[in-house]
């Protein structure tokens, strides 16, 4: 028997399917996991969101993630089922590990659930005190953290050689080419 | 002319080059994800094109995950080819 391995397939539906749609392929592909012998690790919905470039026309889609453990043979099978669902409009299949043994790999997959569960639930309780205290001092992170990446992002051109020009004003040569090299 | 190119060439010291560090091996808890696109975004220009190792101070064996994982996020629409012409 060959070495049982860990995949993980991302998949993109159409984003104009209800919720109970995107449950229901869900489910379905489930059942192929299932009927095949897989041993399903997890399966997360993202929900939607914007994707890099459009999709099938599509600008959005529903991200779904599903890891699970089978036969390297059992991965066309489930890619053929997911070619034959239409509103999937992209998936991709990555290995994660090969040779693993099943039941460590289910313990160990419910030890890291678990412990995600109380680290959330710690934390919605942390809220929830700090919210009773009527303090309001929490950072807000997440808005901030989006800025910053773009003003890194945006940055990059310049990065290549700024940190040497600043020292060196007159010394433009080199780096500036290679600058407009990459703006073509 | 061949003056210009003389002074120009006296200007052009090698600048000190600042040590960089792959952030990945500074941080080992630091692990190189393909769904994780906001990381991913800072190893690729604006452009969507992968920022060689000498201007992102990765080490060689990072490199080739982020090289790796860029390519995966675009197979999957989470980062672009390249930037949409508009």
């Amino acid at each position: 028997m060959a070495g049982v391995r860990e995949y993980e397939t991302l998949y993109i539906l159409r984003p104009d399917l209800t919720d109970e749609a995107a449950v229901q392929i869900n489910d379905r592909l489930k059942g192929v996991l299932e009927r095949d012998g897989a041993r399903l690790l997890k399966c997360n919905l993202w929900g939607k969101r914007k994707t890099a470039f459009e999709v099938k026309k599509h600008p959005k889609g529903i991200y779904v993630q599903m890891c699970y453990l089978s036969q390297p043979a059992f991965v066309g099978e489930f890619e053929r089922n997911l070619r034959m669902i239409e509103p999937v409009i992209r998936y991709q299949t990555i290995k994660l590990a090969e040779d693993v043994d099943i039941e460590k790999r289910v313990a160990e997959q419910e030890a890291t659930d678990r412990a995600q569960a109380e680290a959330e639930a710690k934390a919605r309780a942390e809220a929830e005190a700090r919210k009773a205290a009527g303090l309001s001092e929490e950072p807000p992170a997440p808005p901030s953290h989006e800025n910053d990446d773009d003003a890194d992002d945006r940055g990059y051109g310049d990065r290549r050689g700024r940190g040497r020009r600043d020292r060196d004003d007159d010394d433009l040569g080199g780096e500036r080419d290679l600058r407009h090299k990459d703006e073509e | 002319m061949a003056m210009r190119e003389d002074t120009h060439a006296k200007k052009r010291r090698r600048p000190f080059p600042r040590r960089k560090v792959c952030r990945f091996c500074a941080d080992k808890n630091l692990k190189v994800d393909y769904r994780d696109a906001n990381t991913l975004k800072l190893f690729t220009t604006e452009r969507g094109k992968i920022v060689p190792r000498r201007i992102s101070g990765n080490c060689a064996r990072h490199q080739r995950q982020i090289s790796v994982a860029v390519k995966r996020a675009r197979q999957i629409a989470l980062m672009p080819y390249t930037a949409t012409t508009i």
